[in-house]
């Protein structure tokens, strides 16, 4: 039991000897010489400019959720489709109840595509405030 | 292929036994296409329509508890369909009207916006259902997640309120982290025992790989120790109690705790040696030399955090957190059955919740009709408030009474049940002095929260009022808070009806 772990170390010591390792070596072998082009942040190329630390919009985000909800579709129905095929062969009710479940998977992704598009996260220019927001932000502690 | 043959008999049964889930999540749909629907001030429709679907759900319930399926398990084992799993479900479905109650009295949630909450709400209590259920880590895992997610948009709902905002950004990185670690632990278990069982790890515990398999346990526990706020997973719980909107502390402080207790009886179900029949005496041979750690690292969990709770609530001047550490504090209480293990505990930790359910989420419920009244969260601004709200001091005083655990109200049955169990152990093991310790413990833990239970109070009572508040008494609150005083009589008086009904669930998982 106790002579397993050792294998754990043994890796455990690799690891380390591989990552720092190859950076010492790459230390002692380079060349260093440092002008201000080669200082400056890479970015593909192009001259840097402005800060990192922009925020980006936050829409990408509200489009990375609608785009999941297609995706996780997808996803989830290949494998039930795949299955299919088998349950044709035992008996038409199985695949037909089969049919059924998918059919509610996707109604519970429609309606969440509608709550999305009615909410106006499919818009990418947008009204700016709700009308309500003049309440909401009296808030009270 | 053979699990589908005698597909078609079994799917309606299995589908019946998860009548109650099915109803929530038709409700959850309903909800999101009325609020589509409706334009404009829908509050009211809404938590209405919210309302009769936790009521047709309850009805499944009761429907199922007493025409039980017969099987225990549905779905090729991965959920467990037993009388247990049904009184848990009922606990959840009972805290989520109450919640909903709560919300329609709170100011905080804004009215056109309410159909993301309740949606979510339900949510929460659908996962909280399968979460009790599940039999297999994946559903387990699935349900948690669904549960904290929703839980953690809940805690920020109020997004302009910077409190809120802190309050969901905090429970999010927690819980993040907390359910890594969880999975982490699973990952092990499902290595050792190649099974994604939720109790199969009692079958490697086995002297070569103990120490492996109480390690990923221990990984597990810090998810599920994470939703019940122990000691030391419970930094999150003061400042998201604080921030989120008053009926989601309350639904967090009840619901999602004994959910989060509920999956630690699923995975530590075959620890409860006496629930185990003679027939299976593998699982005792094999818990025996273990089981004693168990309860120790249960003794330790407890202590810890029932004196950290207590100890820190003694200088809280807001009354939501004052709050949160009296619920740490309670997870710490019934903590103290999980040191016992066996059948006596297990009734007392479930009578426990039902008393904790109402005298907390009555707790909150005046803290929300604090809020509307003086719109001050801090406890030294409400200063001879009796002269104007009486009723609420009175009802108030009811509930925090009931949570120290004094005589005429219910939270003394509760906390009895729970110290009995504590003694009655201590006087049947030969580790006598591990338990009357816990015993003693636990005693002064109370007496230290009467303190800062009873200073509430002081304030209220005794203190010469600084000025009118003004806001009028509306006999709702008057209805409302008599529910809650009437269930915490109650539950003194004729605790032995629900003690009954306990009593059977807990007959129906002897293994």
């Amino acid at each position: 039991m106790l002579y397993d772990f050792a294998n754990i170390v043994v890796f455990l010591v690799l690891t380390g000897v591989l990552v720092f390792g190859t950076l010492l070596v790459g230390r002692l072998v380079r060349t260093q010489k440092p002008t201000p082009e080669k200082n400056t942040i890479y970015e593909c190329g192009e001259p840097p400019f402005g800060s990192s630390w922009v925020r980006y919009n936050i829409r990408f985000y509200n489009i990375a959720l609608v785009f999941l909800i297609f995706d996780v579709e997808v996803v989830c129905l290949f494998p039930v489709i795949l299955v299919l095929q088998h349950f044709k062969l035992i008996s038409r009710t199985l695949m037909l109840v089969a049919v059924g479940e998918v059919a509610f998977f996707v109604v519970v992704l429609v309606i969440a595509l509608i709550y999305a598009w009615h909410k106006g996260a499919l818009d990418w220019l947008r009204a700016p405030e709700s009308p309500y927001s003049v309440e909401e932000s009296h808030n009270p502690e | 292929m053979q699990w589908t043959s005698g597909i078609i008999e079994q799917l309606p049964r299995d589908l019946s036994t998860i009548a109650p889930e099915i109803a929530l999540v038709i409700t959850i749909l309903a909800l999101i296409l009325i609020d589509l629907l409706m334009r404009g001030e829908v509050s009211f429709s809404i938590s209405f329509f919210a309302i009769i679907g936790v009521f047709i759900s309850l009805h499944l319930l009761f429907n199922a508890f007493y025409n039980p399926a017969p099987s225990r398990t549905a779905f090729w084992g991965l959920l467990a369909v037993d009388k247990f799993t049904l009184f848990l479900k009922l606990i959840f479905l009972l805290s989520t009207f109450l919640v909903i109650l709560l919300t329609l009295q709170s100011n905080l949630i804004y009215p056109y916006r309410v159909g993301e909450y309740y949606t979510l709400l339900l949510t929460a209590t659908m996962a909280m259902c399968f979460l009790v259920s599940a039999r297999n880590f994946i559903l387990f895992y699935l349900a948690l997640e669904t549960l904290s997610i929703s839980s953690y948009v809940l805690a920020t709902y109020t997004k302009r309120d910077v409190f809120s905002t802190e309050a969901g950004l905090k429970y999010l990185i927690y819980g993040a982290a907390a359910s890594a670690v969880m999975l982490f632990g699973i990952s092990y278990l499902y290595g050792l025992t190649g099974t994604l069982d939720i109790t199969a790890w009692v079958n490697v515990l086995t002297p070569v790989t103990s120490l492996t398999v109480l390690l990923a346990l221990l990984l597990v526990f810090v998810g599920i120790a994470f939703k019940i706020s122990a000691v030391p997973f419970h930094f999150w719980a003061p400042d998201v109690y604080q921030g989120a909107p008053t009926p989601i502390t309350a639904y967090l402080s009840v619901a999602s705790k004994i959910a989060g207790f509920g999956a630690l009886f699923r995975v530590s179900l075959p620890l409860f040696t006496d629930l185990i029949i003679p027939g299976s005496k593998k699982i005792l041979l094999m818990l025996g030399p273990y089981h004693f750690q168990f309860a120790t690292f249960f003794w330790i969990i407890s202590v810890i955090t029932m004196t950290f709770g207590n100890l820190v609530a003694l200088r809280q001047n807001n009354l939501k957190r004052l709050l949160a550490y009296s619920s740490i504090a309670h997870a710490g209480y019934i903590l103290m059955g999980m040191t016992v293990l066996d059948a006596a505990a297990l009734k007392a930790m479930l009578f426990y919740f039902l008393i904790y359910m109402f005298m907390n989420i009555g707790a909150f419920y005046c803290a929300i009709v604090l809020e509307n009244k003086t719109r001050i969260g801090d406890i030294t601004h409400y200063k001879g408030i009796v002269n104007e709200y009486p009723y609420l001091v009175v009802g108030f005083g009811v509930i925090l009474f009931s949570l120290t655990g004094i005589p005429p109200f219910g939270g003394f049955i509760g906390k009895y049940l729970l110290f009995a169990a504590v003694v009655n152990k201590a006087l049947s093991t030969p580790h006598a002095m591990f338990y009357f310790s816990l015993a003693i413990i636990g005693v002064l833990n109370s007496v230290i929260s009467l303190y800062y239970y009873v200073r509430i109070l002081k304030i209220m009572v005794l203190e010469s009022p600084a000025k009118k508040i003004g806001v009028p008494w509306t006999p709702v609150e008057s209805l409302l808070i008599a529910i809650f005083v009437i269930a915490i009589f109650y539950l003194f008086v004729l605790w032995t009806q629900p003690y009954v009904l306990i009593e059977n669930v807990v007959k129906s998982i002897i293994v």
